[in-house]
């Protein structure tokens, strides 16, 4: 038996479509249930009512007679209009009801006899009128399928038209198009790198004709300043925060800072809240030890190491430097046990701090957390150009003593002091890229300008 | 092994450990700088060494510089140092974030973390950060604060230009339309000159952050070239090339 799913008409086995309205069946399959009579998949092995076991039907099934709701009654039947099946002529009214009743076709003769279910209503047929809707298993109504008739159609398709319709612009609106890309061409792209590179080795060749156009800013001064002032014997913080990516602008001015520190006999702690900056104090304090001999590891220098915990790191430095450090960085000893670092329990002991960074966090941080809380001693900050512009507000209010931006602090630095190296030379490099970024951005920007004026 | 290794570069010849660490780092620079004709295996090679060593490098020093040195103490003398194990506990919890069943029990040690470094930021962002730049943007407008003559006249007007960048900035990030009342169109037209001059400022702020950067790039480019034509050929020049 094959339920029709539009309008539920009971349709034999094997049928294509429905009988009785047309529809396709493909697909459609249902057992029914010997012991209750419910409707169960096609591939159910237990009723899904009564869990009974479906036992298949051999006998092939009788076409079904419509249900009672579609059956027309003879009334009905006069002026209603004919169904496909009413249409062919040889169908009596006679044929109809010699049809099997719903009953025999949904429970369908079994092998075995059935095991019988006591009807809890058995008996009280005459009292209560409803037992054969509550024995029997519910079925659906079927669904009455409406055809739109002409004008529904046309409505629909008005309204079809009307919702795909694009919106119509509006008087003077402008069509936004995909946005035309203007990169630089694999050639052009080429010839700006080969420009960069040879404005790089500029000072191999030039001289270092531009080292007497170096003057160096308020900063610079101040700080050389700060540094002389420092008595033989002082101890000074430096912390190495950044890392070996910019150990190309940040190692020289490191360099300049701590021999001018070591020519006065001031002594240097250096620690780094970062992991790769203490390998590169190590690579700094190293080269200065070579410089100068007399500047040795533990009497005169010592690296404390890596200080984790960001902002609280920085508060457990701020209390106890022991805490902080339980040994130092390359010989493995407590900090009572070196010379330099004996003596010193808060950053209290400490003349001035000096910070080379390359991220802005960071230098907050330390303003937040130490200068914050220890204002009497000079913060200094010495970090790359890139966030030099950024800390600006904070040497601006005080709470930096000062601030040197990488490169061109170190060339400054040199020049302050009086020294001459190759560094001093690369400031040749640093004009020729000024000039060349000035020359490339007004050329581009009189390209764009007229080429957006020729579009218009 | 890293004693092993020690050993075996101290037997080499004065110099031999210089000179390959030389090379490797000629080789890999210029593996970087190979990036300029587009991606290629060399400039990949490069990137992740770079990564991979830093990596390990981080961990060894966690390893040797902060958790070896507490673990020593406490297990020496673990009345004393109670405290470090509460913390190699916490530690240890943290590992079960990696155990979907026991994952719950690294919300302890990820409540301590979170829980302490957001107070500790938030209360040094107010005393160091906050508070400090409301009282240095509070700044004098009279020459004669400064000085007398034309510094303290410069100094009037950097105050000035200070006073109505802040203002114009903020401004900037006002977003509201036009009310009701007789004064509305006073002040929506104020400020929205206001919030074109606070446009402008960000433009300077951030012309001025992209030189700095092309500056610091620029540098470690130099550097690098730095050392290929000075340590690097040096090395040619040993070989007697």
């Amino acid at each position: 038996m094959i339920v029709c799913p539009v309008c539920q008409h009971r349709n034999p086995e094997g049928a294509k479509t429905c009988e009785a309205c047309g529809a396709s069946l493909e697909g459609f399959f249902y057992r029914a249930c010997p012991v209750c009579g419910a409707l169960n998949p096609a591939e159910a092995v237990f009723c899904r009512r009564c869990l009974a076991e479906l036992i298949p039907s051999e006998a092939p099934e009788e076409p079904l007679p419509p249900t009672e709701a579609e059956a027309p009654s003879e009334e009905t039947a006069s002026t209603a209009p004919p169904t496909e099946k009413e249409e062919t002529p040889e169908t009596t009214e006679e044929e109809i009801t010699e049809e099997p009743s719903v009953e025999e076709e949904i429970l369908p003769k079994p092998e075995h006899p059935p095991v019988p279910v006591p009807n809890p209503l058995e008996g009280l047929e005459e009292l209560l009128p409803l037992e054969a809707a509550v024995a029997l298993p519910h079925r659906a109504e079927p669904r009455q399928v409406h055809f739109p008739d002409e004008t529904e159609r046309r409505d629909a398709e008005l309204f079809q038209q009307i919702a795909t319709e694009p919106a119509p612009l509006r008087e003077q609106a402008r069509v936004l198009g995909t946005p035309r890309t203007r990169a630089l061409s694999p050639i052009g792209r080429l010839i700006l790198y080969i420009l960069v590179l040879l404005i790089a080795i500029v000072p191999y060749f030039s001289g270092g004709f531009t080292a007497s156009w170096i003057t160096p800013r308020e900063d610079v001064t101040t700080l050389l300043q700060s540094l002389n002032s420092l008595p033989q014997g002082a101890t000074v913080l430096l912390a190495f925060d950044y890392d070996p990516a910019y150990a190309g602008e940040m190692n020289p001015l490191a360099l300049d800072i701590t021999r001018q520190l070591a020519q006065r006999s001031v002594h240097i702690v250096a620690l780094s809240t970062q992991p790769a900056g203490i390998g590169l104090a190590e690579q700094v304090l190293r080269q200065l030890s070579d410089q100068v001999p007399a500047y040795r590891y533990g009497q005169s220098y010592a690296i404390l190491g890596y200080l984790p915990g960001q902002e609280a790191g920085l508060r457990t430095l701020n209390s106890s430097l022991g805490d902080a450090f339980k040994e130092d960085y390359l010989q493995r000893r407590s900090l009572g046990e070196l010379p330099v670092t004996r003596g010193l329990a808060t950053l209290a002991d400490f003349e001035q701090i000096i910070l080379f960074a390359d991220d802005e966090t960071t230098v907050r941080r330390w303003i937040e957390q130490i200068q914050s809380r220890n204002p009497e001693i000079p913060l200094h900050a010495l970090v790359t150009a890139r966030i030099a512009p950024m800390l600006v507000p904070y040497r601006q209010s005080g709470q930096l003593s000062t601030l040197l931006p990488g490169t061109p602090g170190a060339i400054e630095l040199e020049a302050a002091m009086g020294r001459r190296s190759f560094l001093t030379w690369t400031s040749d490099a640093y004009t020729a890229l000024f000039f060349s970024l000035l020359f490339i951005a007004v050329i581009s920007n009189v390209l764009y300008l007229s080429s957006t004026r020729r579009v218009r | 092994m890293l004693e092993t290794l020690a050993n075996v570069m101290n037997a080499l010849p004065a110099g031999t450990a210089s000179t390959i660490g030389t090379w490797v780092a000629a080789l890999l620079t210029l593996a970087v700088l190979s990036f300029i004709f587009g991606e290629n295996p060399a400039f990949r090679l490069a990137e992740y060494l770079f990564v991979g060593i830093a990596a390990g490098y981080a961990g060894a020093l966690a390893w040797t510089q902060v958790l070896w040195p507490r673990a020593k103490l406490f297990l020496a003398n673990p009345q004393a140092y109670w405290y470090y194990g509460l913390f190699f506990a916490l530690g240890l919890l943290l590992l079960t974030r990696g155990v979907r069943s026991l994952s719950t029990l690294g919300n302890l040690p990820l409540g301590v973390l979170f829980g302490t470094g957001a107070g500790l930021a938030l209360g040094g962002a107010l005393t160091g950060s906050l508070v400090p730049q409301i009282e240095a943007s509070v700044v004098s407008l009279s020459p004669a604060d400064y000085g007398q003559g034309l510094v303290g006249w410069a100094y009037a007007i950097d105050a000035f230009i200070l006073l109505i960048g802040t203002i114009a900035v903020l401004s900037a990030f006002h977003f509201t339309g036009k009310g009701q009342g007789a004064w509305s169109g006073f002040w929506h037209g104020l400020l929205r000159i206001l919030q074109g001059a606070g446009r402008g400022f960000i433009m300077v702020a951030f012309g001025a952050l992209l030189a700095g950067a092309t500056l610091s790039f620029f540098a470690a480019l130099q550097s690098r070239l730095a050392f290929l034509l000075r340590d690097w050929i040096k090395l040619f020049g040993n070989m007697g090339l």
